[in-house]
């Protein structure tokens, strides 16, 4: 049943890929993209990943996404309504990507053995993941405080440097344009 | 199922264990008659299971809609529906049939792909999310280890329907009306999701069935009493920010009729407007269930002497306590403006709903709980 | 036999997707079918002619929500494994309750941070 499921995650990845691909309108791509992150969140909980299927869910296609999606409709998706199917861009894209998926598929190919879920293998729930950042067992602390704490930091410092970079655009949209066009 | 996390090295934890009720008597029953075809046993009772599920949330969103209308007439001197069936219980069966009768409008100017897809979100989450809610210790479809903050990740991904869906529709009062539901409820996800992970601190669980079962004995073991003060303040932040989530008044942002028409759904007529409405009702039970697992014991009596009332009886009970408490809200008070709203949720509720997860870990570090 | 909840949970949606696709297909079937009218076409304006685009350009305010909520979102994520190894209670519940308290009050000076910043206000 495992492999049933693990076929038609896949399909349903590369299907939303390939849409995401020709989609003419941002919007439409990053709806595609939300279902591959989820097709792929899928496949983390089949591979006993159930945390990092969950995560993926809530920060990727929740958070990020939204943040997409809100970009799109605050960068005035009117102006730029549709993207032409090809471009002269397509052409440097292309071969690209076809060496990128190349790559990749050799890669897989050759450690395809090691992909497979284990069941006896450690899994990805919230408990172990926990265990395994925190554990303060005997004498030595074998969990990692410090990049935790340095997480947080990274945090911040993300936050500062989009409230920097967003307040400096936003004042040179109010520059350019009246306050009239935006809702 | 439930027995207590052995406290060992790195064990496969319960990711694979767990599927719906073993013990239950249809389940036996059924067990008896596939005997060595235990793949077929599964297959029916999951397949009962699934169609439970479906009636369930088709029959608890018809009852709360009529529950909706007579709360509402009452509160107002009104009788409400009173013609179709006794006191109008008939009311909204007849307005499913008028909805399925109707003709279903596509303006031209939608955007086909995602005006089709957004119906599908809401009912899809709010069924995701009922199905971990459990009914008793073997009345539950699934019960994934990180039940509650799988909730909380679906809580996320419906917000997507009103983007999508309005995005879709093409109309200025449906943008407005998402683009404000979109902010709305981004920001009180962030206090859900507090308050979530201030139960899993109080419990030390994260699974909805472990969660519940960690309440046993009499009322006062429910967190909401049992944690001194913490529970309270968490059940208060829940409310509240279920409330927002559920985008309900006095947060009805997404659909504030007097200046949106109709909100996110204006575009939308007959069948593809009533799963809208229909998912609207499965997620006010989903958020009373999710209140009374996490709060109010679940399915547990209030005293064990009591236990004799089967437990879907009791959760459904504390469910529609919960309800009532949404509905009155909305005839209680007015609708916030929406930099009100965000205040209230940045400045306010999120700082105290951070404040309170310390101090649910202060009493759990000091083994006060 | 053990089943992985989420393949049930995977059953769900596809139930869900059933559940809707056949009610939107059934009021298909029987939804009246009235006279073709431009107007039934139409978006909604309360009976007004739409006039220009409904995809205007948004508040960048929305965006600044958006990426707020991403840190805070994220933050509560990474609190997550934190709360249940304190709450499982199998490590030094002292360190760790320290550790979590930090990493809070690092996040409490980005929320004053954007409070001063007045991204949280509405304008």
């Amino acid at each position: 049943m495992l492999t049933v499921y693990f076929w038609l995650f896949s399909l349903i990845a590369v299907l939303c890929g390939f849409s995401l691909l020709t989609a003419r309108h941002p919007i439409s791509a990053a709806v595609s993209l939300i279902g591959v992150m989820l097709a792929i969140s899928g496949i983390y909980g089949l591979l006993d990943a159930p945390f990092l299927g969950i995560a993926q869910i809530l920060v990727y296609a929740g958070a990020i996404m939204m943040l997409v999606v809100f970009v799109i409709m605050v960068l005035n998706s009117a102006k730029d309504r549709t993207t032409p199917r090809g471009s002269s861009y397509s052409w440097i894209g292309l071969p690209l990507g076809a060496l990128m998926s190349i790559v990749i598929i050799a890669g897989v190919g050759r450690s395809a053995e090691a992909l497979t879920a284990d069941p006896d293998a450690v899994q990805g729930t919230a408990q172990n993941i926990g265990r395994s950042l925190f554990t303060f067992s005997g004498d030595a602390a074998t969990g990692w405080y410090v990049l935790f704490e340095v997480v947080g930091l990274v945090l911040l410092a993300a936050m500062v440097g989009a409230v920097v970079l967003a307040k400096r655009s936003l004042s040179s949209i109010e520059a350019d344009e009246p306050a009239e066009g935006a809702h | 199922m439930s027995e207590p996390a052995v406290p060992s090295a790195l064990e496969p934890a319960s990711a694979t264990e767990t599927v719906a009720a073993p013990t239950s008597a249809i389940a036996d029953w059924i067990r008896d008659l596939c005997g060595d075809q235990e793949w077929l046993a599964w297959v029916v009772i999951t397949l009962i299971g699934l169609g439970a599920l479906a009636a369930l949330a088709s029959v608890s969103a018809m009852v709360l809609v009529w529950m909706e209308r007579k709360v509402s007439a009452h509160m107002q001197l009104r009788l409400g529906p009173m013609r179709t069936g006794w006191h109008g219980a008939l009311q909204p069966m007849a307005d499913g049939l008028k909805l399925l009768f109707k003709e279903g409008l596509l303006p031209r100017t939608t955007d086909l792909f995602s005006y089709l897809l957004a119906p599908f979100i809401p009912m899809a989450t709010a069924l995701l999310a009922l199905a971990v809610i459990p009914f008793s210790e073997t009345w539950q479809l699934a019960d994934p280890e990180l039940g509650i903050i799988y909730v909380a990740a679906l809580s996320g991904m419906s917000v997507f329907a009103i983007l999508i869906g309005s995005w879709g529709s093409n109309n200025k009062y449906s943008l407005l009306g998402g683009m404000r539901a979109a902010a709305q409820a981004l920001s009180y996800e962030i206090s859900l999701l507090l308050v979530l992970m201030t139960a899993v601190l109080m419990s030390g669980e994260t699974a909805m069935q472990a969660i519940v079962q960690s309440q046993e004995g009499y009322f006062w073991n429910w967190w909401l009493i049992r944690a001194p003060g913490v529970g309270f303040i968490a059940f208060i932040a829940f409310i509240i920010s279920a409330t927002a989530e559920l985008n309900r008044a006095p947060f009805d942002f997404a659909e504030s009729e007097s200046e949106l028409t109709g909100g996110f759904h204006t575009e939308y007529a007959g069948m593809a407007f009533a799963m809208f409405f229909l998912a609207e009702y499965v997620h006010l039970l989903v958020a009373a269930c999710l209140g009374a697992v996490l709060f109010l014991g679940g399915y547990l009596p209030p005293v064990p002497a009591l236990a004799f009332i089967p437990g879907p009886v009791w959760l459904l009970v504390k469910a529609f306590g919960l309800v009532f408490l949404f509905m009155w809200f909305r005839w209680t008070f007015p609708r916030l403006r929406i930099d009100q709203l965000l205040n209230l949720e940045w400045k306010f509720l999120m700082p105290v709903a951070l404040l309170n997860l310390l101090a649910a870990g202060a009493l759990r570090g000091w083994g006060w709980l | 036999m053990h089943v992985n909840p989420y393949a049930v949970l995977a059953l769900v949606l596809v139930l869900a997707l059933v559940y809707v696709g056949g009610a939107l297909i059934a009021a298909r079937l029987f939804g009246e079918r009235g006279r073709e009218l431009a107007r039934k076409h139409q978006a909604v304006e309360c009976s007004s002619t739409p006039m220009g685009d409904a995809r205007i350009q948004f508040k960048v305010g929305y965006y600044l929500f958006a990426l707020v909520f991403m840190v805070f979102d994220v933050e509560a994520l990474f609190l997550f494994p934190a709360v249940k190894a304190l709450a499982e209670g199998d490590t030094d519940t002292g360190i760790l309750m320290l550790e979590i308290a930090t990493f809070v009050a690092v996040l409490f000076l980005a929320l004053i941070y954007a409070w001063r910043r007045k991204v949280l206000e509405w304008q």
